[in-house]
């Protein structure tokens, strides 16, 4: 084989190896996929379904997920790239809206929040993890 | 550089001569750090085959070898150092401009 014909050789093998990985790094965007999915549910929970009872159900809920997704993400043998940069911008933007949702729901003008609310705060809160799971998806990880 | 060293050749990395050495760090480069049996399966080498590959790249100051636990099962993850992601890109870039117009 010939000098050129082993460096094509050795370029398809490199890039075989890297489109590998990057496939198996697709598990951080099911990840954010479930964590944007599962905001559609607990937020409607959390705001319409008022009392200690359903608040106290709601949050266990979270609980359960957000450590489902924990364990999930700890078996995962590849760390995708850019993966803390990509979870901070999820997590911080998720933490800012749910915030802001909570203190509207509870506290702000939105004492008695309908379902236009809820399903706006819903959308708002799955949109970070969303978008970055979207990021992840088309860079290929 | 004079015109004789100016061939592409003189521009490939020998440590990554190596076909696994390569499939190694080209698997490495595409994430931030991999589990040591992951890259071994992906590579189709042998625990012992990967391990002196490895100690060759983490000895060079481009892989670093971390050891962990995730409950009771230990785990060790590779990762690419900076300088071994820019080491690997000029060696690709230099396969490249050998491959030419054959890429």
């Amino acid at each position: 084989m010939g000098e050129p014909a082993e460096a094509v050789a050795s370029l398809e093998g490199a890039v075989r190896m890297e489109r590998a990985v990057r496939t198996r790094s697709q598990w951080y965007a099911m990840y954010l996929w479930l964590f944007a999915a599962w905001q559609l549910l607990l937020i409607p929970m959390l705001v319409l379904w008022r009392g200690h009872v359903p608040v106290a159900v709601s949050m266990a809920g979270n609980a359960v997920i957000v450590a489902a997704l924990s364990l999930y993400a700890a078996r995962q043998p590849v760390v995708p790239r850019r993966m803390t940069v990509r979870h901070l911008s999820a997590i911080g933007g998720w933490t800012l809206v749910y915030g802001l949702t909570l203190v509207l729901a509870f506290i702000g003008p939105f004492k008695e929040p309908g379902v236009l609310f809820t399903g706006v705060a819903a959308i708002c809160c799955a949109l970070p993890p969303a978008l970055v799971a979207l990021n992840v998806a088309r860079s290929g990880a | 550089m004079t015109g004789e060293k100016a061939h592409p050749r003189h521009r490939l990395a020998p440590l990554l001569g190596s076909p696994v050495r390569l499939s190694v760090v080209a698997a490495l480069a595409a994430a931030d750090r991999a589990e040591f049996g992951y890259v071994r399966d992906l590579v189709e080498v042998s625990d012992s085959v990967l391990s002196k590959q490895v100690a060759a790249l983490e000895e060079a100051g481009w892989v670093t070898v971390e050891k962990g636990r995730v409950g009771r099962r230990p785990r060790t993850w590779l990762a690419l150092t900076g300088e071994g992601r820019a080491a690997y890109g000029r060696h690709l870039d230099a396969l490249r401009d050998i491959a030419g117009p054959l890429r």
